[in-house]
């Protein structure tokens, strides 16, 4: 009769930590993959970003060298074209 | 003028010096420290592993076949092994809990929150263990899955202690807030324990006394010393490794918030 | 000191004049606890045997539902008019505020519990309108506030604020609940070499209270 108390209490402990250990390492691989998948979306952002950022500044350029002549050259956002018109 | 333009750079310097940490900006052991953990890390975490694996191993059988069999209690004496030493790392789980608190409404420091939270968690588990070995032993010895003794009354108070601190830190979510929040229950708590125990004791007291008395000489025999502390070494390694990967799960799941909140900013 | 004596009275006569003017939760609070003393006769046996037993905890448990509901209501009364926001703009030392928080709402659980005592002495024919029931609820009601004003600011800055305050004060104020129920069954039965449970109350209440007022600048921090 004791000897069911003490294997169910080892049982009891050695499953229960397995399924803890298991529980932890699942919860990790869906933190982990969260992580991956927000590091991605920034990056993809980032990038469309400055592909916006350059383009900006090309037809800053473009605007800023024909139309020189002009009294009041458009204002465009952003530091770079504002550093161009300086120039 | 110069202020102006001195002003960001500071800000730049700062920014790089917290995306890619000691290194250049801070020089002496920390550094040194911090480039070891690096290299060394995973593999001191491999070698914990593989330790606390063999220690459990080992203490099945030092616990079921090393240790002589006690003659009142019969064989179920051995649950006594796992019971008492997670027992011991519950209460060692609750004083961290209330330490890194403590620590936390000090420095403000996200690191001791998730310090506080990990060991909250591994301090339930170890606490459900304890009252379920607990009761499994009861059962066989006393005849009850459950009496209202002081020890087990106390135990089961700091498993709801443990279990309402997970619940309302979800609750709270992961705030500058939740965290003080949770520090100050977390404390209050800890301060509250040793009342508790008085109570309870006054109360009733049925548990087998102290089995290894401070500064006195153990009434076990030497097999059955040597078997608890063989088995309090293993479950100690055990309660650090599973802290490590609990923690760095905590921070993961921090980093998730900050990028969230990156995204929604944006 | 003498300046934070007088902050003090001033914020506890503030809330109190508050709560005279909302009569409706004193009346629910004492109603509430004489239903709950009816439930209980019927939920116990109460014979002349049992009554002994079964009385001080049933007192207890109407009491200290009925705080929670008290503790309650200091919640949703912050969230509503938030009077605590604008007592935080005023140079007043968070201490003083926590202090003056726990009286008022001693002062508040005291007086429904002054009109419980009797009605229950009357209910289930015990003699405990003594001296010393005056002491045990006066020290008990402090230990529940200490806890409960402390916690219900914790709870007030967040969602289901109401259903997480008896989570969060429960399991805390256990040696509370132990030391008053025995402590009023020794009036009705009283027990040779009985622990010091008033003591044990005592010591609670200076713990909790030390520790509460050091931990709420904390709590209410922005």
């Amino acid at each position: 009769m004791g000897n069911m108390f003490l294997i169910a209490s080892y049982a009891v402990l050695w499953v229960g930590l397995l399924v803890y250990i298991g529980w932890v390492a699942l919860r990790m691989r869906g933190v982990q993959g969260e992580v991956e998948t927000m590091r991605d979306l920034i990056a993809e952002r980032e990038r469309q970003a400055e592909a916006r950022a350059t383009k900006l500044a090309q037809s800053a350029k473009l605007t800023a060298q024909t139309a020189s002549a002009a009294k009041t050259p458009k204002r465009q956002p952003g530091a770079p074209v504002a550093k161009a018109q300086r120039r | 003028m110069k202020t102006v333009t001195r002003a960001p750079s500071g800000a730049l310097e700062r920014d790089t010096a917290r995306a890619r940490p000691a290194e250049q900006t801070r020089p002496g052991w920390r550094t040194g420290l911090a480039g070891a953990m690096k290299r060394y890390g995973p593999y001191a975490e491999a070698a914990l592993g593989a330790v606390t694996a063999i220690g459990m191993l080992l203490t099945i059988w030092a616990a079921l076949v090393y240790a002589p069999t006690d003659l009142i209690e019969g064989p179920v004496q051995r649950i006594f092994y796992i019971h008492v030493p997670m027992a011991w790392l519950a209460y060692l789980a609750f004083f961290l809990v209330a330490a890194a608190s403590v620590m936390y409404l000090i420095t403000r420091d996200d690191r001791w929150d998730w310090f506080a939270r990990a060991n909250a968690e591994i301090g339930a588990v170890f606490t459900t263990f304890v009252l379920i070995t607990g009761s499994l032993w009861g059962k066989s010895f006393w005849g009850a899955w459950w009496v209202w003794d002081a020890r087990l009354t106390t135990t089961l108070i700091l498993w709801f202690i443990y279990v309402v601190y997970l619940v309302v830190r979800s609750f709270w979510g992961r705030t500058a807030q939740g965290a003080r929040n949770a520090a100050v229950y977390g404390i209050l708590a800890f301060f509250v324990v040793p009342i508790n125990y008085e109570a309870v004791t006054w109360w009733r007291t049925l548990h087998p006394s102290e089995v290894l008395p401070l500064g006195g000489t153990p009434q076990l025999p030497p097999a059955m010393v040597i078997a608890l502390l063989l088995s309090l070494g293993a479950f100690t390694l055990l309660f650090a490794f599973l802290l490590l990967q609990v923690y760095r799960l905590e921070r993961a799941q921090a980093t998730v918030e900050r990028l969230r909140a990156q995204l929604e900013e944006e | 000191m003498r300046l934070a004596w007088g902050q003090l009275w001033a914020i506890v006569g503030k809330d109190l004049r508050l709560e005279l003017r909302t009569r409706q939760v004193w009346m629910s609070m004492g109603v509430f606890a004489l239903l709950a003393l009816l439930i209980f006769s019927f939920a116990f046996d109460l014979r002349v045997e049992n009554k002994a037993a079964v009385g001080p905890g049933a007192l207890w448990v109407a009491f200290i539902f009925a705080s929670m509901l008290g503790l309650g209501r200091n919640i949703a009364a912050e969230q509503e008019r938030g009077p605590m926001d604008r007592l935080l703009l005023c140079p007043v030392d968070r201490t003083v505020i926590y202090l003056a928080k726990v009286i008022g709402n001693v002062i508040f659980i005291g007086v429904v519990e002054a009109v419980a005592l009797p009605v229950f002495a009357a209910l289930y024919d015990l003699p405990i309108i003594t001296g010393l029931i005056v002491l045990i609820t006066l020290l008990g009601t402090i230990g529940i506030a200490a806890v409960g004003v402390i916690f219900s600011a914790l709870a007030a800055n967040t969602r289901a604020r109401e259903f997480l305050l008896p989570l969060l004060v429960f399991p805390i104020i256990i040696p509370v609940v132990l030391g008053s129920v025995r402590a009023t069954e020794a009036l009705v039965n009283p027990i040779h070499g009985d622990p010091p449970w008033l003591g044990l109350i005592i010591a609670f209440d200076i713990i909790c209270l030390s520790v509460s007022a050091i931990l709420f600048q904390f709590v209410v921090e922005e």
